[in-house]
Formats: C-alpha cells, structure tokens, sequence
C-alpha cells in the first residue's frame, strides 16, 4: 500500500485530522516508515487504539531527525513548562512536602525576580536558588522537549517574543487557570538537538506543529505573527538556565 | 454531595496521575478555582464543613497540601478545626497527622512543637518531611543538631537530601556553625563527605576551589583540618603553595564560566 493510499484510509477513519495528516505525509521520514506507520495506522479500530499504537511505534524512534544545521551555539532555545508539573517532579526530587517546597520555589523565583531587576537576592533566595541550580535536574521528566529557536538567534530565547500571544504562538494546549514558566538555554549546552518529525510529537501534539519546522500557531493570532522555528531536544538541565524564570498566567 | 467534592475526593484518590496533556484532576480543580470565583467559594464551603472527613478518609489526603499552597487558601475557622483535631489525638495515621500539621501551618498556625517533633510514628514513616516540620520549631539548637546528625547516620538523609534543605540546615547551624558541620561531615561515608564539603564551602562563601580542590587529594584523614581552613583558620606553608596553583587555575575557570552561563555563575 502507498503512502497516499494508506493516508486515504486513515483519513476516512477520522484517526487523523487534516494537519497531523499533512504533518505526517510530508516530513523528513522514510517512506518506508511512513507506510510502516500509516498501515498500523489504519488497522486500528478508533482513536484510543490509534494513541496506543502511535505510543508504541515511536518508541526507539524519537529525536532521530536531521541536525540542525544553522544552529549558533550561543542562540537561546526555549520552552514554556507547565509550572503545575514543573513543580511536582522538583518537589517529589527534593522528597519535600507541597508547603516546604513551595517556600523554597517561591525563593527561587523572587531570586529570579531579583536577577532580572538588578537587586540582590537575600541569603534565604540564595539558598533556594542553589537548591534548584545543584540539583542538576532535568527541566522535564518525560525525557523530550520541543524547544522554539529565537528568531533573531539571540542568547535569551524569549528576547523580543516574549507576550500574551506566545502560548498560542506556540501552539501549546493551555488551560484557563494554568501558569507556564519560561525557560531558556544557550543551544551549546541542549543535548541531541534535532528537527522534529512526526514520531517526536505525542499523539496529542500530532496536529499542532508544522512539519516544516515551525511551530503552528492556533486560532486568534494577529496575522503578522508566524510559528517559531522549533527542534526536539533531551530535555535541559535546571542549571543550564541562562536568563531568569518567569511565571505566566493564561 | 456536591459533584465539586467528589471530584475534590477523586482526585485526590488519583495523587499524581495525569492526563494525556499532562494534568492532573487536582491541577482541574485548581485552574476552575483560579478562574471561576463561585466553584472557588463552593469549595471553601466544601472544606470549612468537611476538612477532617477529607483528612480522615481521603485516599490520599497529601494533595490536600497542594490544593492549599496552590489557591493560597486563608481561612481562620478551618485553621481552628484542624487545631482542634489534631490536638484532640483522634487522628491515628501518621501521614494523615502530618498532613494535618502541614495544613495548619499553611494556614499560619503553628502547633507546640511536641505535636510534631515527638511524633515518634511519623518520624519513622516519614523521616524528611518530619524534619521539616520538626527543624523550624525546636528550640534547642542541639537537640536539633543530633536530629540531622543522627538521620545522617541512619542513612535516611543524604546530601541529595540536604542540598534543597540548605536554608534549614542553616537554622540548626548555631552561633559556631563548624563544629556542627565538621560532626554533620564525619556522620556522612567517603564519597558523601566529599560533596558535603563542596556544598557547604559554598554555602559559607568560603574559598570554594581551595577547600574543593585540596578535598579531592586529602579526604577523609585531613577533613578537620579542612574544615577549620574553611573557618578562617591559618593554612600551613606547604599547603599555601599548592593551594595557590589550584586556585589559580579555578579562578580561571571561574571567570569563563561567569560569561558564558548564567544559571551557573548565579550559583557564585
């Protein structure tokens, strides 16, 4: 079966949207792979079956794209993480209950805060500081990110993108209610940076990239602002920061 | 029952499973607070009528804590009915007690240390999160003191462990804090001492690269020693010397470090 017949099946079987169809059509994977994965695909009987499977192919497969190859050493890739889960992985590495952790986190940002404005930071944000930079752990616990390039390759990856349009400019699934923090990193210290393809995507994230690279921004944006250029990468570590944190609420 | 507490209780039988997109049911909950002003007074009705059944029953009441910290919830009379309970010693479970204890400090109250610090249960099930309750209220500096020291030895505390604990090992740390360290450091096997050292030269803003270097070479049989350097103490000629092309080639180090990481020279 071609690739073009497989998709038609697929389709037909709304398994697939129009996006994750055209993602996963076009971007930089072997044929053989496609037809691999579309075939499995379109065997499976609804959705849930579909996740199950995707879950399952891309194991093994992930950030096996094309190094980048434009990639300036000291530009700044970046992410929002989702503070909620942020927090919990840190706080279940620390072994501390919610409370005692939340003072230390809240030290961490106001020494964040204090980087940011000049000030210096007391000995108690110090501390906290220190526990989270020695710590040396990953910003993410799921062993993957999917980090926006700066578009002017500058250092701090939020440099001039930085506003309420971001999240959505970005393409994330947000939460009314939530908050995001930012977290940036100079590209010589990200582990195994790659353009993404579909198998780095998880089945919900399927349709909201571009697979030209780009992040796919969702509906409602002001029409001069494009998707970001993006790479998948390991996940940074914390003491790889290189601009101080801030925390968003959408 | 209102369906707000049973998904309250539902999600805190679920703990940390999240969703597809990575929330949890208690994160749900939390985000309908933030943004809907009626479920935020729905459930503090719910937890000012409710909150010892929940602490009793829930199948895991720790989320509790969570719930608390994250809608920085502020209210008296739940303070009062949790002091109540957990004075009345009705609650039996050690986690459920901590959780109480934890719920009432969020809430600004604080318990006579006995409730905790003598809470003999929970510092067995639960050795970390009872020092960090224990720590901030006891009142006799050795006594704490002897509590890190001794979980040191029992192996329940590590210097993973104390790394994000600097901020409390520091009020244990008394008028002269080496001693105290120099007995946290001996507690601690070969390789943990070491990293002991590193960690806390840093925190004394001591010449970190001159203690950390000379470390390296000279653990565990000069650690005293060691330690009384990073008290201000004299260095001995032939250790001057060496320490000097150590600290040297750290500085250098250092300085190139500074400008091209900033995550790593905020730790300077």
């Amino acid at each position: 079966m071609t690739v073009e017949d497989a998709l038609r099946k697929v389709l037909s079987k709304n398994l697939l949207d129009a996006a994750a169809a055209e993602n996963v059509a076009n971007c930089a994977t072997s044929k053989t792979v496609k037809e691999d994965y579309l075939a499995g695909l379109g065997n499976c009987a609804d959705t849930n079956a579909a996740k199950i499977f995707h879950s399952d192919f891309r194991r093994g497969k992930v950030r096996k794209g094309a190094v980048v190859a434009d990639l300036d050493p000291m530009e700044g890739l970046g992410f929002l993480a989702k503070e909620d889960s942020f927090k919990r992985a840190i706080r279940d590495a620390f072994k501390m209950d919610s409370l005692t952790f939340e003072t230390t986190y809240r030290d961490w940002l106001s020494y964040n805060a204090k980087r940011n404005s000049g000030e210096k930071p007391s000995n108690q944000e110090l501390r906290a500081a220190r526990a989270f930079l020695d710590s040396k752990l990953p910003t993410r616990m799921d062993g993957e990110a999917w980090l926006f390039r700066n578009p002017q390759q500058r250092s701090d990856a939020f440099e001039g993108v930085l506003d309420d349009h971001l999240p959505k400019r970005l393409g994330l699934k947000l939460k009314p209610g939530e908050r995001r923090l930012t977290m940036s990193f100079l590209a010589k210290n990200v582990r195994t940076v790659r353009s993404p393809r579909f198998l780095d995507a998880t089945w919900g994230y399927l349709n909201l990239w571009d697979w030209r690279g780009k992040t796919r921004p969702l509906p409602g944006l002001p029409v001069s602002m494009d998707g970001l250029c993006e790479t998948v990468a390991v996940p940074p570590k914390l003491n790889d920061l290189n601009r101080p944190i801030e925390a968003i609420a959408i | 029952m209102s369906s707000l507490r049973t998904d309250l209780m539902e999600a805190l039988a679920n703990g940390d499973v999240a969703d597809d997109d990575g929330y949890t049911a208690l994160d749900l909950i939390v985000y309908r607070c933030r943004t809907d002003s009626g479920s935020f007074d729905e459930l503090k009705s719910i937890l000012r009528n409710q909150i010892i059944e929940i602490i009793e029953t829930a199948d895991d009441a720790t989320g509790l804590i969570e719930l608390f910290v994250s809608l920085e919830i502020n209210d008296p009379s739940l303070a009062d009915s949790i002091e109540r309970f957990v004075t009345s010693g009705r609650l039996r479970e050690p986690r459920r007690r901590m959780v109480a204890v934890t719920l009432l400090r969020a809430l600004g109250r604080s318990l006579p240390p006995q409730y905790i610090v003598n809470d003999a249960e929970l510092r067995d099930v639960a050795p970390l999160q009872w020092l960090d309750l224990s720590l901030p209220v006891m009142s006799d500096v050795g006594e704490a003191q002897n509590a890190v020291v001794s979980m040191i030895t029992r192996k329940e505390l590590g210097v993973d462990e104390i790394t994000p604990r600097l901020h409390l090992l520091w009020t244990v740390c008394g008028a002269t804090p080496i001693p105290f360290l120099q007995r946290v450091a001996s507690a601690f096997s070969d390789g943990e001492q070491r990293r002991f050292i590193e960690l806390v030269a840093d925190e004394f803003e001591i010449k970190l690269k001159l203690i950390e270097t000379t470390v390296l070479h000279h653990l565990p049989r000069r650690m005293g020693k060691l330690m009384n350097i990073a008290g201000g103490a004299t260095i001995p000629p032939r250790d001057k010397r060496m320490l000097a092309d150590h600290n040297k080639k750290a500085r250098q180090n250092a300085v190139v470090q500074r400008f091209e990481d900033f995550g790593r020279a905020a730790q300077r």
